[in-house]
């Protein structure tokens, strides 16, 4: 075994690499060889991370203008289901509801201004669900 | 794809150009093609040369008002750079005697140089291994750290930090021109990788300065071992590259790189102390000298430390040349008070005065830094602590390294008693900081101990081996010292494994994210916004969607800060989120004028869906946000 060891470090290829004029630059070129396959992987891997879409499993809605009287709303998906049910409130009473179909990855905007009249000194409400989670948003007039 | 090459292009050549070209040319400038450093020393010495270099030279622009632009950071670097080589050119030098007039310390035999192969790619493959797994921009540190770097990329001109002294322009430069010149996002990997880069070369620092210092292989591969593969993760390693303890990872390479120019300019000392230095001595002592004024541009709390050390070094040596003091001392003052040195030292004073003065030089911060430690986390580190800061077995061996330099004080070994003054004064400072009026927080100041006794640590066991073999019957030599790689390695792989913290929440950060990006859409510059910094992921990278100053958005942060009777603080914070519809809270958001803010539902939006007084705009699973509509 130790002979064959002998062997394999006097071999002619090793002994090149392992030549004394030639010992830093393939430690320089090695380490330049890591560092930039090191480093390609975790651009990949952040990358990767950053995309709302991958490996991840949640949506959301937002009002299109979060400060005036108007209730358009955006919903957003980055999660597996893509039926969403959502229903609009107007204080306690339901006033609508409705069902969407959305893929990962997408977005939807909703235009509910001109469904909704008299909503003056209320609470409105847009309930949306998956099945599995519920989320609102609402503004009070 | 072709985009994702494209990006990755653009960043190496622009790590190139911005830390390898500058340093490089000044080093052809300076030394010619002179067999004076190994091309593993070039390599190392160039990025941290660079780095200094690319930080003077954007002083200079701040002070000419010069606008910092893509194209005038290429044009800056590429002049420099050209100087350099027509200064090179233009000289003559001194030509070398024998064509291999270096000696053999940089040449290994064929198993050695496949072990440091082999330690490289582990010490790469265990950092990469744990980045990968926290990859994604949500440390804190590093969000406050970018943001500087983007302010200055976008506002073309070096940041005035809003009068605050904790930050240094040494650690945002290079990060703000890499973006510039690459174009790179500050969400990308690029940050974390600079870091990384950073990190590596503060070890292949090390490892140069141990081929000198020791002239032993053993012991600097060994070195590089203790350095690169274990306890590659903890503190102040992989942890700092992926949370962006920025200066202090740009510190541990600097550092050593500095010790490797002062020891190369007092080496000759163990030569022959009567004869002149080398001629070169004058000539590395400046270069040390500026890669210190660079450490001084960087990092505060490293640039106190060397203080430390450089003041220990000097006692012990003068210690250990007590026998031929005048002599040593006339060498000392010689070197010191040499035309290049103190051209170095000018330079510097009027970097300093007159250019640009780090923020941090002020009396408070100097009051702040010294004195009695005024908490209990400054008071020192037990060795109970510091078993858990450097590892069982690190420490160990490296104290007994440190007490075997001791013994070799008197042999006027300079390599060792620089050594030992960066052991001794690091192991101070975190143990007994009130020994030396030193009031700093003790865990930070000991994460610099794992770097010289890393290097004791090697020294001890290579030492201890060679003692046995002599002493000892062989099988017992190598049993012994077998039974020591055990202990060692156990220490060192456990330490690594029990530090992977496992994979970051990458989906609560997007969530974090995303609603900052609708806010940045959705709000002007006269909004206020507060948000949360308990329970939202990557919160600290808000402000870097918004770029509307340091400190905006406003941030309810940790609830232990309220309640520390040290130091009181504004309540507002606190209370507009917790109890958004108590008086207290009432008259405060009249005071700021808060209308929007970002919590995480999970914990925080009960209190707010009682109100009339807050409209819910934003809703996903961990951030939501509330607009105030009063």
């Amino acid at each position: 075994m130790s002979n064959k060891f002998k062997n394999f470090f006097n071999s002619r290829f090793i002994r090149f690499f392992a030549a004394e004029t030639n010992q830093q630059k393939i430690i320089i070129a090695f380490i330049v060889f890591l560092f930039i396959a090191s480093s390609l992987y975790l651009f990949y891997a952040n990358e990767r991370e950053m995309n709302y879409d991958f490996n991840k499993n949640w949506w959301l809605a937002y009002f299109n203008e979060p400060r005036d009287q108007s209730v358009n709303f955006i919903l957003e998906n980055h999660s597996d289901s893509s039926v969403f049910d959502y229903e609009i409130m107007i204080g306690k009473n339901k006033i609508y509801e409705e069902k969407i179909f959305l893929e990962k990855g997408s977005f939807l905007k909703i235009d509910l201004d001109k469904k909704i009249k008299n909503a003056e000194n209320e609470k409105i409400t847009i309930r949306i669900s998956d099945k599995k989670t519920i989320q609102e948003i609402y503004k009070n007039f | 794809m072709f985009e994702f090459i494209c990006n990755q292009t653009l960043f190496y050549v622009s790590v190139v150009l911005t830390l390898f070209l500058p340093g490089y040319f000044l080093l052809l400038a300076i030394f010619g093609k002179r067999k004076i450093f190994f091309s593993l020393e070039v390599f190392v010495v160039s990025f941290g040369l660079g780095l200094v270099c690319l930080n003077f030279l954007f002083f200079l622009y701040a002070f000419f008002e010069i606008p910092i632009t893509r194209f005038s950071s290429l044009a800056g670097i590429a002049l420099f750079s050209i100087a350099c080589f027509v200064t090179h050119k233009a000289r003559e030098f001194p030509r070398q005697k024998k064509a291999n007039q270096i000696s053999e310390d940089f040449s290994f035999s064929p198993g050695r140089f496949f072990l440091i192969l082999a330690i490289l790619f582990l010490s790469f493959f265990i950092r990469h291994e744990y980045l990968t797994e926290t990859i994604s921009p949500n440390a804190t540190d590093l969000g406050h750290h970018m943001y500087w770097s983007k302010w200055m990329a976008e506002n073309h001109r070096l940041p005035d930090y809003e009068g605050m002294p904790d930050f240094i322009i040494g650690e945002h430069i290079v990060f703000g021109v890499i973006s510039l010149i690459s174009g790179s996002d500050f969400f990308s990997a690029f940050p974390t990788v600079t870091l990384f880069l950073f990190n590596l070369l503060g070890v292949l620092a090390v490892f140069i300065l141990a081929l000198r210092i020791f002239k032993n292989k053993n012991i600097a591969v060994l070195a590089l071992f203790f350095l690169g593969f274990f306890y590659a993760i903890s503190s102040p390693q992989a942890k700092f590259v992926s949370g962006g303890v920025v200066g202090n990872i740009m510190g541990n390479f600097l550092m050593p790189l500095a010790f490797y120019f002062y020891y190369r300019a007092f080496s000759f000392f163990e030569k022959n102390q009567s004869a002149p230095p080398p001629a070169d001595t004058k000539i590395f002592f400046s270069l040390a000298i500026f890669i210190t004024l660079g450490l001084f541009y960087t990092h505060h709390l490293s640039a106190f430390i060397f203080i430390f050390i450089v003041f220990f070094f000097t006692v012990f040596f003068f210690f250990s040349f007590w026998k031929n003091f005048k002599t040593a001392f006339f060498w000392f003052a010689k070197i010191i008070f040499s035309r290049q040195t103190l051209a170095l030292f000018a330079l510097g004073l009027i970097f300093f005065l007159f250019i640009l003065t780090p923020t941090y030089m002020e009396e408070k911060s100097v009051k702040t830094a010294m004195g009695s430690p005024s908490k209990e986390t400054r008071v020192g580190l037990t060795f109970t602590n510091l078993i858990s800061s450097i590892g069982e077995s690190r420490l160990a061996l490296g104290l007994t390294g440190l007490l075997m330099f001791l013994i070799f004080l008197k042999e006027n070994r300079t390599g060792y008693i620089l050594l030992f003054a960066w052991g001794t004064a690091i192991y101070l400072m975190s143990t007994k900081p009130h020994f030396l009026f030193v009031d700093l927080p003790s865990n930070r100041v000991g994460s610099y101990l794992s770097y010289p006794l890393s290097l004791s640590g090697a020294y001890a066991l290579v030492s201890l081996f060679y003692l046995a073999k002599k002493s000892l019957p062989r099988f017992l030599a190598v049993g012994i010292f077998f039974g020591l790689s055990i202990f060692i390695l156990s220490g060192g792989i456990f330490d690594s494994a029990g530090s992977f913290k496992g994979k970051s929440d990458f989906e609560n950060m997007a969530q974090t994210f995303r609603a900052s990006q609708y806010l940045a859409e959705k709000s002007v510059p006269s909004d206020k916004i507060l948000k949360d910094h308990n329970y939202l992921n990557g919160d600290a990278w808000i402000k870097l969607f918004f770029m509307r100053g340091y400190k905006y958005p406003d941030s309810r942060g940790y609830f232990k800060r309220y309640e520390d009777k040290t130091k009181p603080r504004e309540m507002c914070t606190l209370l507009m989120i917790s109890f958004p519809e108590s008086k207290e809270s009432e008259k405060c958001f009249e005071e700021t004028q808060t209308n929007f803010i970002m919590i995480n539902p999970s914990f925080d939006s009960q209190q707010f869906k009682k109100s009339d007084f807050f409209d819910q705009v934003y809703s996903s699973p961990h951030a939501a946000i509330y607009y105030r509509n009063k």
